[in-house]
C-alpha cells in the first residue's frame, strides 16, 4: 500500500488502524469536537486527540430523538448517532465546546444520555478582547487540570512545547501538500487531499509527520493528468464527508483550495508558543489565527485568504456551500454575493447540503452545470 | 379572517407588492398607533411600553448622536446609563405588520440570506445591508442567545465597516466566574461607549438607572406572585408584546417603573375581586419559548375552546434577581456586577447560551410555581439550541412534576411556515388530553 493509499484509508475510516494500534499500547484516546480545543494539550497529556467525525453514519435517527432534523445541523447529528450506536466506544472520553449551537448541544446530550467515563467542556470566547483571551487561557488551564487528574499525569512545559512543535510540523507539511495545488497539474486530487486532512486529525501527530514527509517525497516531482479541469475553491462546507469533492472531480472539476473546517483553515496558521506563558500563548494563537465564522466579525480575514487563493491557485470558480441549518457559514453566502464582481471569478449559487442522506443527483446536476458554465 | 371550526384567525394578502423602502419607524408608529386607537380606552395603558419605545426611537431623529445599536439581549441599562438611546433592529421586526415583515424576509432571501436564519434578524438584513437603516454612533452586540445572533454580528460588521463594535462574550456558566467575566467586559463596554459617543459616564446616573431596573424587577416578581392565584388575575397573552418590549428595551427607565406600578395595582384589584382573564380558567399551561406574534388569536382560541390559560411565557419572564445593595451609594464595581447579573440572566439569553439544563430548570420552575397542568414548547424552528433541549425538558417535566409537554414547530413571525390554523390543529389533541385528565369538558 502506498503512503497515499494509507493516508486515504485513515481518512476514510472512523476509527482507523492507527487508533487501534495506539489503544494496544494502553494509552487513551480522547474525542474532541472542534479545532478550537487545542489537540496539543491532549497530546501532551499522553492521550491521542481524535477529532469527532460523522464519517460512517448511515442515518441520524438515534440522535434525532433529542436533536431535531427540522432545524439541527446533520453533521453533529451524524456524530451523535454514531455515539449512540456504540461506534465511538473506543473513546476514553470526550471534550466539547461552544463551537456552534448544534455541536454544543450534541456534546451536552452525549454526556447526558451516554455518560462517558470522562467529559470536559471548554468555553471558547468569540472575540479577541484581552479579557476574553485571558478567560480562554483560564479555560485551557482547567482543561489541563482536568486531563491531568483523569489521566493521572502531569502536563509539563516541555511536553507541551514538544506537542506544539509536532503539530506545527503537521501544519507546515500539510501546507506544503496544499501548495502542490498551485501547479498546473497537481499530483493529487482535491478529494485525496481532503481524505488526508481527515486523516490528519485522527492519527498521532508523530505518525502524521512521517507519513506526510514520505508522501511529499513520493509525489513532489509527479504531475497529474493533463485534463483541462476547472480549478475550484469550496467555501462553507464543514464536515469530513468527501462527497462534494468527489462529485466535483467526477464532473470535470478539480478542487484546488477550500476554506472549510476540515480544510485549509485547520492548518493555515502555526501556533506561536511562549514557554514562559504556555497556555496563554497557546490560547492567544488559537484565537488570533484566521478565524472561522464562529468568531465574531471575521469574514474579512477569510475573505483576504480567498482573494489571495484565487490568484495563487488560479481559481476558475468558487463553489459556495453551506450545511442546512448552519447560520454561521450560511450568512456568509450573502457577503460573497455582495463581492461577486470584486472577486472577479464566477461563483455558484449557494449549494445547500446535508451531511448524509444527500440527494447526490441534485448536487451532481448543479455541479455539472456550474463547471460546464466555467468551461464555456 | 380564516376559519378553524368556527373560530376566526387573521388572513394575509401576500400578493400585494409592498414598498419596503419606507421609513420603518413611521410604519410602526402608524400601524401600532392605529391598532391602539381600536382598543377600548380602559386597556390602552397596557400598551404604554410599546408607545414609550417607539417615542424613544422617534426622538433619535432629533438626537442622532445618541444612537446606539444594541442586541436585544444586551441589557439596555448600559445605554440609558450613558444617556443614549438604543436602537434594536430586531425590535422593528418584532413590532412590524406581518406582510411587511414577510416582504423584507423575502428581500433578504434574494440576497442569499438562508431560510433558517431567524426572521427577527433576517427581516432587517436587507434594509441594513442596503444602507436603509440609520448609522449608529456605537454598536453593542453579544453572543447570546444563539448562532443567529453571532451571524448577525457579521451582518452588522458588514453594514457598518467603519464603526467599531463592542461585543460581549457571554459566559457559558451561571456561576460567579461568569458574572466576573461579564462585569470585566462591561467595564470595557463603558470605556468603548465613552470613546464612541464622546460622552462621560455619570456614576449617579448609572446608580439611578440600576435602581430603576431593580425596582422594575421587584414589581414584576410581585405581579407574578398574584399570577399564582386561580383564576389567574392577568389576561396574560394580551400583555405579551408590551411585557417583552418592557423587559427587552426599557429596564432602567422611570416610564417602565410607572407602568409596572399601574400593572401591579390592576393585578391586585383583579385578584381581590377574584377576576380572572377575559374568559373562564379551566386549566393552565406554561408556554415555552416562542409565540405566534403574527396572530395572538391562537391564545383566544385556547381560552375560548378549552379555558386553557397560559400563565407564564418562558421568554418573557423575569430571571434577574437584582442584588440587595444601596443603589444610591453603590460603587462602580457593585453596579457593574449588578449589570453583569442582569445581562447573564436576560430572558432567552440565559437559556440559549448555556447548558441545556438552564432551559430545563427554567421550565420546571415556572410550571412548578404556577401549578401548570401542561407545558407547550412552541419551538421557533430557527432557535436551534433550544430545540435541542426540548425532548429532555419534556422528559424531566414528566419525571419531576408528572406533567406532559407538547413539542411543536412554529415560526414566530412568518405564518407562511406554520399558520395559526396549523398551530391549533397541533394544540387541540394536546389540550383535549389535558381536559380529559382534569375531568373537564371543553
Ligand atoms: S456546519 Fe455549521 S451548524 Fe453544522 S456543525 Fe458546523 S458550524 Fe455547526
Ligand atoms: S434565540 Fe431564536 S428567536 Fe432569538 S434570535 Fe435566536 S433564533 Fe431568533
Amino acid at each position: 500500500m502506498s503512503v497515499l493509499e494509507r493516508l486515504i484509508e485513515y481518512g476514510e475510516s472512523n476509527p482507523n488502524v492507527e487508533v487501534e494500534e495506539w489503544k494496544k499500547t494502553g494509552n487513551k484516546v480522547l474525542g474532541y469536537w472542534c479545532s478550537y480545543i487545542p489537540p496539543e494539550i491532549i497530546h501532551a497529556a499522553g492521550a491521542l486527540p481524535y477529532r469527532l467525525r460523522g464519517m460512517g453514519a448511515t442515518g441520524t435517527d438515534k440522535a434525532d430523538h433529542d436533536m431535531s432534523p427540522v432545524c439541527n445541523c446533520s453533521f453533529p447529528r451524524a456524530v451523535l448517532d454514531l455515539a449512540h450506536r456504540g461506534k465511538y466506544d473506543f473513546l476514553d472520553g470526550i471534550l466539547g465546546m461552544n463551537g456552534c449551537d448544534h455541536t454544543r448541544r450534541a456534546f451536552e446530550l452525549w454526556v447526558e444520555r451516554l455518560q462517558p467515563t470522562f467529559s470536559h467542556f471548554v468555553y471558547v470566547p468569540r472575540t479577541r478582547k484581552q479579557v476574553s483571551v485571558e478567560k480562554y487561557a483560564q479555560e485551557l488551564e482547567k482543561l489541563k487540570t482536568g486531563l491531568e487528574k483523569y489521566l493521572g499525569t502531569e502536563i509539563t512545559g516541555e511536553a507541551l512545547q514538544q506537542s506544539v512543535d509536532l503539530y506545527n510540523d503537521n501544519r507546515t507539511l500539510l501546507k506544503q501538500v496544499q501548495e502542490l495545488f498551485k501547479k498546473d497539474r497537481p499530483p493529487l486530487t482535491g478529494t485525496q487531499f481532503h481524505h488526508i486532512i481527515n486523516a490528519s486529525v485522527s492519527i498521532s501527530p508523530v505518525r502524521l509527520n512521517l507519513l506526510l514527509r514520505e508522501l511529499l517525497e513520493e509525489v513532489k516531482d509527479l504531475d497529474g493528468p493533463e485534463d483541462d479541469k476547472a480549478r475550484l475553491m469550496i467555501v462553507g462546507w464543514v464536515g469530513d464527508d468527501t462527497m462534494l469533492h468527489r462529485i466535483i472531480e467526477e464532473s470535470g472539476g478539480l478542487v484546488v483550495m477550500d476554506n472549510c473546517c476540515f480544510g485549509a483553515r485547520a492548518f493555515w496558521d502555526p501556533v506561536v508558543f511562549d514557554s514562559k506563558h504556555p497556555l496563554a500563548s497557546l490560547g492567544r494563537s488559537y484565537l488570533d489565527r484566521t478565524g472561522c465564522p464562529r468568531m465574531f466579525a471575521t469574514f474579512n480575514e477569510r475573505y483576504g485568504m480567498f482573494q489571495q487563493a484565487v490568484g495563487d491557485y488560479r481559481v476558475d470558480g468558487i463553489v459556495r456551500t453551506r450545511l442546512q441549518f448552519c447560520d454561521l457559514h450560511g450568512v456568509e453566502n450573502v457577503f460573497f454575493h455582495k463581492r461577486k464582481e470584486q472577486l472577479g471569478v464566477p461563483m455558484s449559487a449557494p449549494m445547500v447540503l446535508d451531511y448524509i442522506g444527500q440527494d447526490e443527483g441534485r448536487v451532481r446536476t448543479r455541479m455539472e452545470a456550474f463547471i460546464e458554465q466555467l468551461q464555456q | 379572517m380564516s376559519d378553524y371550526k368556527g373560530f376566526q384567525f387573521k388572513t394575509y394578502d401576500f400578493s400585494k407588492q409592498l414598498d419596503t423602502h419606507i421609513d420603518l419607524i413611521d410604519l410602526l408608529h402608524n400601524t401600532i398607533g392605529a391598532d391602539l386607537k381600536k382598543r377600548p380606552e380602559n386597556v390602552r395603558w397596557l400598551f404604554e411600553p410599546v408607545q414609550q419605545y417607539l417615542d424613544e426611537l422617534a426622538a433619535l431623529r432629533e438626537n442622532p448622536d445618541k444612537l446606539v445599536y444594541r442586541h436585544f439581549t444586551f441589557a439596555p441599562e448600559i445605554v440609558y446609563a450613558m444617556d443614549c438611546i438604543s436602537y434594536v433592529p430586531e425590535a422593528l421586526t418584532f413590532m412590524m405588520p406581518t406582510e411587511y415583515l414577510c416582504a423584507l424576509v423575502d428581500e433578504g432571501r434574494e440576497m442569499d440570506v438562508p431560510d433558517h436564519f431567524c426572521g427577527f434578524l433576517g427581516g432587517v438584513t436587507a434594509p441594513l445591508l442596503t444602507g436603509r437603516l440609520p448609522k449608529p454612533k456605537a454598536i453593542l452586540h453579544c453572543n447570546q442567545p444563539c448562532d443567529n445572533s453571532v451571524a448577525w454580528g457579521s451582518v452588522l460588521a458588514e453594514s457598518f465597516p467603519d464603526t467599531e463594535m463592542f461585543i460581549l462574550d457571554n459566559p457559558y456558566g451561571d456561576d460567579e466566574e461568569g458574572v466576573r467575566f461579564a462585569a470585566e467586559q462591561l467595564r470595557e463596554g463603558f470605556n468603548y461607549l465613552e470613546r464612541m459617543t464622546g460622552k462621560r459616564l455619570d456614576l449617579d446616573r448609572f446608580r439611578e438607572v440600576m435602581a430603576k431596573s431593580a425596582e422594575a424587577y421587584r414589581l414584576m416578581y410581585e405581579i407574578n406572585e398574584y399570577k399564582k392565584a386561580i383564576p389567574c388575575p392577568i389576561p396574560t397573552s394580551s400583555i405579551l408584546r408590551p411585557i417583552s418590549v418592557a423587559f427587552y428595551a426599557l429596564t432602567g427607565t422611570e416610564g417602565l417603573v410607572g407602568w409596572l406600578e399601574k400593572h401591579l395595582a390592576d393585578t391586585k384589584e383583579r385578584y381581590e375581586k377574584g377576576t380572572g382573564g377575559w374568559r373562564e380558567e379551566k386549566m393552565r399551561v406554561v408556554w415555552n419559548l416562542s409565540w405566534p406574534i403574527f396572530d395572538y388569536g391562537v391564545y383566544d382560541w385556547m381560552e375560548e375552546t378549552f379555558g386553557a390559560i397560559a400563565v407564564a411565557y418562558h421568554s418573557a419572564e423575569p430571571f434577574y434577581q437584582p442584588p440587595d445593595i444601596d443603589y444610591g451609594k453603590a460603587s462602580y464595581e457593585e453596579l457593574l456586577r449588578a449589570l453583569a447579573l442582569r445581562n447573564n440572566n436576560h430572558a432567552m439569553g440565559r437559556q440559549g447560551r448555556g447548558h441545556f439544563m438552564t432551559f430545563v430548570n427554567d421550565t420546571l420552575k415556572w410550571c412548578r410555581e404556577f401549578s401548570a397542568d401542561g407545558a407547550i414548547f412552541a419551538g421557533h424552528w430557527q432557535c436551534q439550541a433550544n430545540w435541542a433541549a426540548a425532548q429532555i425538558t419534556k422528559e424531566k417535566l414528566m419525571e419531576e412534576l408528572g406533567i406532559p409537554m407538547l413539542i411543536m414547530t412554529v415560526d414566530q413571525l412568518d405564518p407562511r411556515v406554520v399558520s395559526a390554523e396549523q398551530m391549533v390543529s397541533r394544540l387541540e389533541p394536546f389540550l383535549e388530553m389535558l381536559a380529559e385528565k382534569k375531568g373537564i369538558k371543553p
